[in-house]
């Protein structure tokens, strides 16, 4: 379910559509071949294999001459110029067809000025648009929309070392044609197909027809890029060290042999598909990243698959790891619970109507023995009273506000001496009561005594309050 | 690719991640309870444990609580009682001319209001004051007044107290 591999794919070769689906070691197999302008043109379904028709993971594989080309230069990398620079261009020039705009993907690179070069590909031609809607009527909808040139330019990038400087040359021979593939930069310039006449293919002349071509399409090279090939490599299916030593001669120049570089070309499988018979499963797959021709939203959605993968994977594991733990917990709570009541503590409930009137009570004795008393009150004021002073009303108050009011007479020498006498009165009481707080002369009323039956003359009368 | 394919994944990741919230949330709220039990049984072992250690204070607690409120038949008979024992107690503290009267009539708690007053020496008033703190936990005093009778050089106390009491049936 979560493998990225390209099970199956469309592959148009020699105007034949070839449905493929790839066996266990990656190599394509041809499932079933159809005529390309019956299968475009005809209303009849035809009877696709159900292996090709039921895959959700399809590639499509159009001919290099189907896909078209062009580059420009741009100072800024955001995608949304980018893209939207490139479907007006692609709408413009092909106004007469609006989907092919859609199906294009591009590559970028710094140029030696600092611009950034875009090398973009696209479908140019109109029967790629037919045959993906065609394709569509059958359920089948690429993933994938490559080219041959781009999956080898992809390929050699990773076989060839130093293949994104310079240009290079693949010849591909089979026993049919041969196709040629021209590289510069590391990016796919153009391709050629040279398709042999019957008697060629019968005779070595197929070898001088291949140099002649070759050696045209340098001059294009040349003309394009304003360099020369630096390296050529041949694949051909058939005796190689012949032909790459032929065709070293024909051209004059070093030919290497690509099967020396990887062994997965020796495979002699695949003739069938012409340029596609050495491509494998891992060739489509998005590690080796070709450049992908389908439709924005189709690749939005390739972009978002494997996070959506990912999502449902963690999202199972994740699940199933708290449906087995709800299981445990669902079975451990109850029996948790019954041991709890067989333990008895449950039920218990005299333990707690005790525990309550042991609190209420102790709470209540706390109260009890917090409340002031009054014999220790009238015991501390009267040992904070100095000599001379005689109290005539005295008022506990324990409840609702502790505090004691005086009220007594001084009988001093003069007014300095009473007021020595209440200093020292309030001394004693902050001494005595601590909770009394601030008490000063001032809150305290005094007057003198004149109804005083005494013979001394300062006798001062006073009352106050304090709390205690 | 077929677009609808795309929103039966996205609907697929929505409905497992839904549905792991679901589990987790709800395994959650299990846990939570069965925490609750756990500590529920804990309090009630430690709760068991106290109890079972102060076995032997708990009902001295509970009598001395018992004790703050005087068990009568009636108000008025615990009052009558307490007038006498106050005289009693009064005059062995030497304290003279000893008034009791209830300082409101009605009264809805179980608290009565009493005012109680005699002439005496301070010492023995607070004597008297001790004696009832500790004799007579069902008796709070509230306040008290001392003033001078001027005429005869007594000191006079005017105590205003409360009387606790509990009414029980005598059967």
């Amino acid at each position: 379910m979560f493998k990225t591999k390209k099970k199956t794919a469309t592959i148009v070769c020699d105007n034949e559509l070839h449905f493929v689906k790839f066996d266990i070691r990656g190599v394509a197999r041809i499932s079933q071949t159809l005529p390309l302008s019956q299968f475009l043109t005809e209303n009849e379904l035809y009877p696709i294999p159900e292996e090709i028709r039921h895959n959700n993971d399809h590639a499509l594989i159009v001919p290099d001459y189907w896909l078209g080309h062009f580059d420009f230069q741009f100072q800024t990398k955001k995608k949304s110029i980018v893209e939207s620079y490139i479907e007006r261009k692609l709408s413009t020039d092909y106004s007469h067809s609006p989907d092919m705009g859609h199906f294009y993907d591009y590559i970028n690179d710094k140029t030696p000025q600092g611009d950034i070069a875009y090398y973009v590909y696209f479908l140019q031609e109109s029967r790629s648009i037919q045959l993906y809607q065609r394709l569509s009527e059958y359920k089948l909808y690429p993933t994938i929309i490559a080219a041959p040139s781009l999956i080898w330019e992809r390929r050699l990038n990773s076989l060839v070392p130093d293949f994104s400087k310079d240009g290079k040359l693949l010849i591909y021979l089979t026993s049919k044609g041969c196709f040629l593939y021209f590289f510069f930069m590391g990016y796919s310039l153009f391709s050629r197909d040279i398709p042999f006449t019957h008697s060629e293919v019968e005779s070595s002349e197929s070898l001088n027809t291949i140099g002649y071509e070759i050696n045209q399409s340098f001059y294009s090279f040349s003309q394009k890029t304003k360099s020369e090939i630096a390296q050529i490599f041949l694949l051909s299916y058939g005796s190689d060290d012949t032909h790459t030593e032929e065709l070293a001669k024909i051209l004059d120049r070093k030919v290497e042999n690509l099967k020396n570089l990887n062994e997965e070309f020796n495979n002699p499988d695949g003739e069938d598909l012409g340029p596609l018979g050495r491509f494998t499963i891992k060739d489509l797959s998005v590690s080796r990243r070709p450049l992908n021709l389908v439709n924005k939203q189709v690749k939005t959605d390739l972009e978002w698959r494997p996070i959506q993968k990912q999502g449902i994977a963690v999202g199972i594991c994740l699940l199933l790891l708290l449906i087995v733990q709800g299981v445990f917990l669902w079975e451990w709570l109850p029996s948790r619970q019954s041991d709890f009541r067989k333990s008895g503590t449950w039920t218990k409930t005299e333990y707690r109507q005790t525990l309550r009137q042991y609190n209420n009570a102790l709470e209540q004795l706390i109260g009890e023995s917090n409340r002031p008393s009054a014999q220790k009150i009238i015991t501390q004021v009267a040992n904070a009273l100095p000599e001379n002073i005689t109290l005539r009303k005295m008022t506990v108050e324990i409840e609702p506000n502790p505090s004691v009011y005086l009220e007594g007479v001084s009988k001093d020498s003069g007014p300095n001496r009473f007021k020595e006498s209440l200093t020292h009165l309030l001394s004693n009481i902050r001494t005595q009561f601590p909770g009394s707080g601030y008490l000063f002369l001032k809150d305290i009323d005094f007057e003198k005594d004149n109804k005083s039956h005494n013979s001394n003359p300062y006798v001062y009368k006073f009352k106050f309050k304090f709390p205690i | 690719m077929k677009k609808n394919k795309n929103m039966k994944l996205w609907i697929i990741v929505i409905i497992i991640w839904v549905s792991a919230s679901f589990a987790a949330y709800r395994n959650g709220e299990t846990i939570d309870q069965t925490n609750g039990v756990k500590e529920k049984q804990e309090v009630y072992k430690l709760e068991e444990r106290f109890l079972k250690g102060q076995s032997n204070s708990i009902p001295d607690i509970l009598k001395k609580a018992e004790d703050l409120y005087q068990s009568v038949e009636a108000p008025k008979i615990g009052i009558l009682s307490l007038e006498r024992e106050l005289r009693i107690l009064a005059s062995h503290s030497g304290l003279e001319k000893m008034e009791m009267k209830i300082a409101a009539k009605k009264n809805e708690g179980s608290d009565i209001p009493v005012k109680v007053s005699f002439k005496g020496s301070l010492r023995n008033a607070v004597e008297w004051l001790g004696t009832v703190r500790k004799d007579y936990p069902f008796i709070v005093i509230r306040q008290v007044d001392i003033g001078n009778d001027l005429s005869r050089e007594q000191t006079i106390f005017q105590i205003l107290l409360n009387y606790r009491c509990r009414v029980v049936s005598s059967n």
